[in-house]
């Protein structure tokens, strides 16, 4: 048995993929790992997981990583083809792995109907403030007044607050941490895949060669310091005037209640239908 | 037994703490466990370090909390610089390096210090 | 009954067990009767935000074994090509119905014409083949979109029904048969886990490695090899795949894409055409024959991929034909490149776009060129 085997969650990992081609330092491969803790403590089973990943860097974590079924689709279109496959199969458990372009642009339509219809779909947004992939342009997500490849002059944009977007869509479990929060990000990640509804964890994720670089920290460990200062817990932030909180990352479970998720509703339905058909 | 997650995680000179809240008894009971399991013989766990992984981001090294790995001087095929242990004797196993390598290159084979298998 | 109801009825009876919709005119009355069929035989009926979201989630729920359709027009169509070329590209078997109506842009929602044909062909990026059925009666609509669905889980591709806005709302009698005479076809799913490691890329159509079945699929629209694994730095990987998903549909025109031959034997003089216009034609033959012309019909039912040489032999002996199209000539270059360099083509639109042709206009254009 190689050394890389020897991993206690090699086992969730394709064979012939055992390294991904994220950068070095790279949040989403903290995401990634975080993501099979989860599934290995809650004890659900491979064959029952179906990863739909966006395009973007984050697309990377499950494909062709993850030894289970993965859809790579779409740029902005994992969570409506998401919607299909947990309509289809309610048994399946589907995850979507999508970046804050991917989810809050292009997909941003996708997202706020999946909060508001409540498909028991999981999306994990890895949040880096940027396009990554397609070398640092400006995001709904990047702070005003930053400079980026596409923003020269600094960004004139005001942000998404991704949490508070999806929580005013109805979502019924939102949660944010960051990659330097491991411990409570495996846990909210364990509490979406115990529950039934849609679930939305924003993860604020280091990209140190095409974000961190812009604003002066491009060692990967110097962001996780910096996430680390910057966030406050929900409790603490409410104590907070917008003014103090406006650099901060507000980080903690904003949303956790009980609704009939959709494919519940559907086998009612069914149920319904067939007894006035007799 | 109860602990919960209160809801705080603050920052003093530094480190990070969370914060949790229990009863009293619940609290007395944690302590007498911990103690028991931390003077009990505690065999220094084995870290593996997966050189064809790593990518030389250098959280492990920076994030250890007993402060026993750093960057060795091989550079590996990628053309970086792996960490390497020092003080291995010293490792708790709080496993902290392990899961937040980015690219499941550094492990933990072994209990942690304070759990009790 | 109406074409649209007859369409929703032949999704079902072909095992259609997911529709989704993004409401557009004239499609509106598929999606309204699904909404109705699909709850009592358990199968799901989902409004979605978009079109792109409603091919989006077909797409997906045709990965998880179920037969799959969407419904939609052509500003809806336009939406849906990036998806439509990612289920080309991951060979994923659906059914898209556009009901043609008059373009560009918003158009006329309730006018026919069909403007789409070329994009059916060509709507998404990159080079790839695609199936396009042309119902021209409610009949048709029934019959062809479960034609469309075995089509599509034959040969795992989507397959569109370019209905129109005259097909759709048109009123004829429409035969139900027994659900037991229907031929239904369903895709092959791997027997095993050996089997499904080779998952895609196979002229003679790879089985589908569905998911939730242990077979750890991984589907990607990049360029990939026949394991799904991504294969995106060498040109090789991507030049196999083009050809071998376009041979697959390709090779099998002969089967996929029928065409209806009327009285062609003793004709000089033939009226091409498809979808509605077909009625028309039909009409104008029977005139004509009445008053001595010899005049044949060839009707297209398949446009994609053209049916080139069965429409050349079938128009070996005439001398003109006339083709009859409800826009500015979207299937006409193939009829021109099939027919012989002898054989003289004539386009004819109807005088008014957006209209069906008057039977009077067309009979008085094939009397010319009798003459």
């Amino acid at each position: 048995m190689s050394e890389a085997e020897g991993h206690p969650l090699a086992k969730y990992l394709r064979k012939g993929a055992k390294s991904h081609t994220h950068c070095s330092g790279c949040g989403n491969g903290i995401v990634a790992q975080s993501f099979l803790r989860a599934v290995d403590q809650v004890g659900i089973p491979m064959k029952r997981i179906v990863c739909v990943a966006g395009i973007g860097c984050s697309g990377w974590i499950p494909s062709p990583f993850f030894d289970v079924d993965t859809l790579h689709v779409t740029h902005g279109r994992p969570i409506a083809f998401a919607t299909g496959v947990k309509l289809a199969n309610p048994e399946l458990e589907v995850v979507v792995f999508t970046g804050d372009g991917d989810c809050s642009a292009i997909g941003g339509n996708h997202l706020i109907h999946a909060a508001r219809r409540n498909i028991g779909v999981k999306v994990i947004c890895v949040n880096n403030m940027i396009y990554g992939m397609t070398g640092g342009e400006v995001a709904p997500t990047t702070p005003r007044g930053i400079r980026t490849t596409t923003t020269p002059f600094g960004n004139l944009e005001r942000p998404f607050d991704l949490s508070k977007l999806v929580v005013a869509a109805g979502g019924t479990f939102v949660a944010r941490w960051t990659t330097y929060h491991v411990a409570r990000l495996v846990a909210s990640m364990k509490t979406a895949l115990n529950r039934r509804g849609f679930s939305f964890l924003e993860v604020v994720s280091q990209c140190p060669v095409q974000y961190g670089r812009r604003i002066g920290i491009s060692e990967p460990v110097e962001m996780m310091r910096w996430f680390q200062k910057q966030s406050v817990t929900i409790e603490k932030s409410r104590e907070m005037s917008g003014q103090e909180l406006s650099d901060k990352f507000v980080i903690g479970e904003f949303v956790d209640v009980e609704v009939p998720e959709l494919t519940q509703l559907y086998a009612e339905l069914f149920e319904a239908a067939s007894r006035e058909s007799n | 037994m109860i602990i919960q997650f209160s809801g705080e995680i603050v920052v003093v000179s530094g480190r990070t703490w969370t914060l949790y809240t229990a009863e009293l008894s619940d609290v007395h009971l944690y302590v007498q466990r911990r103690v028991e399991t931390m003077t009990s013989a505690f065999e220094a766990p084995k870290i593996v370090i997966v050189e064809e992984l790593c990518k030389g981001c250098r959280i492990c090294i920076e994030f250890c909390p007993v402060k026993i790995l750093k960057t060795s001087s091989g550079m590996t095929k990628k053309g970086i610089y792996p960490p390497e242990v020092v003080n291995p004797e010293k490792c708790t196993g709080c496993r902290i390096c392990q899961y937040y390598c980015p690219d499941l290159a550094i492990y933990i084979v072994g209990r942690s210090k304070t759990s009790p298998s | 009954m109406q074409g649209n109801e007859a369409c929703a009825l032949g999704a079902v009876a072909a095992g259609c067990r997911f529709f989704a919709f993004y409401p557009i005119t004239p499609a509106g009355e598929i999606a309204e009767k699904m909404s109705q069929l699909l709850p009592k035989a358990r199968g799901v009926y989902i409004q979605m935000e978009d079109e792109i979201a409603a091919i989006g989630s077909v797409i997906g729920a045709s990965w998880t074994g179920l037969k799959a359709m969407t419904a939609t027009s052509g500003p809806g169509f336009s939406l849906m090509q990036e998806n439509i070329g990612y289920a080309v590209m991951t060979e994923t078997p659906c059914v898209i119905v556009d009901v043609q109506r008059a373009g560009p842009s918003t158009g006329i929602v309730s006018a026919p014409m069909q403007g789409d044909v070329v994009q059916a062909r060509h709507g998404s990026h990159g080079e790839y083949e695609i199936i396009a059925l042309a119902p021209s009666s409610a009949q048709e609509m029934f019959g062809m979109t479960i034609r469309a669905f075995n089509l599509s889980e034959q040969y795992r591709t989507p397959v569109i029904v370019l209905a129109d806005e005259t097909v759709a709302h048109m009123r004829e009698e429409v035969i139900i048969p027994e659900e037991e005479s229907l031929s239904i076809i369903n895709r092959r799913i791997p027997s095993s886990q050996e089997e499904a490691a080779r998952g895609f890329l196979s002229a003679s159509v790879a089985p589908m490695p569905v998911l939730g079945k242990g077979f750890s699929a991984h589907v990607t629209g990049s360029s990939h090899d026949e394991y799904g694994k991504r294969e995106a730095s060498a040109p090789e990987a991507i030049d196999k795949i083009v050809r071998t998903i376009s041979e697959k549909i390709k090779a099998h025109t002969a089967e996929i894409s029928e065409i209806e031959k009327v009285l062609l034997d003793d004709a000089k003089v033939a009226l091409v055409t498809y979808g509605s216009c077909a009625r028309t034609a039909e009409y104008v033959v029977k005139q004509a024959r009445e008053k001595g012309i010899n005049v044949g019909l060839l009707r297209l039912k398949g446009l994609w991929p053209f049916p080139s040489e069965a429409v050349s032999k079938a128009l070996a002996s005439i001398h003109r034909v006339i083709v009859l199209e409800n826009n500015l000539g979207q299937i006409l270059p193939e009829i021109e490149r099939a027919t012989a360099a002898e054989t003289k083509t004539i386009f004819l639109p109807p005088e008014t776009l957006a209209t069906l042709h008057r039977p009077d206009y067309v009979l008085q254009q094939v009397m010319e060129a009798v003459r």
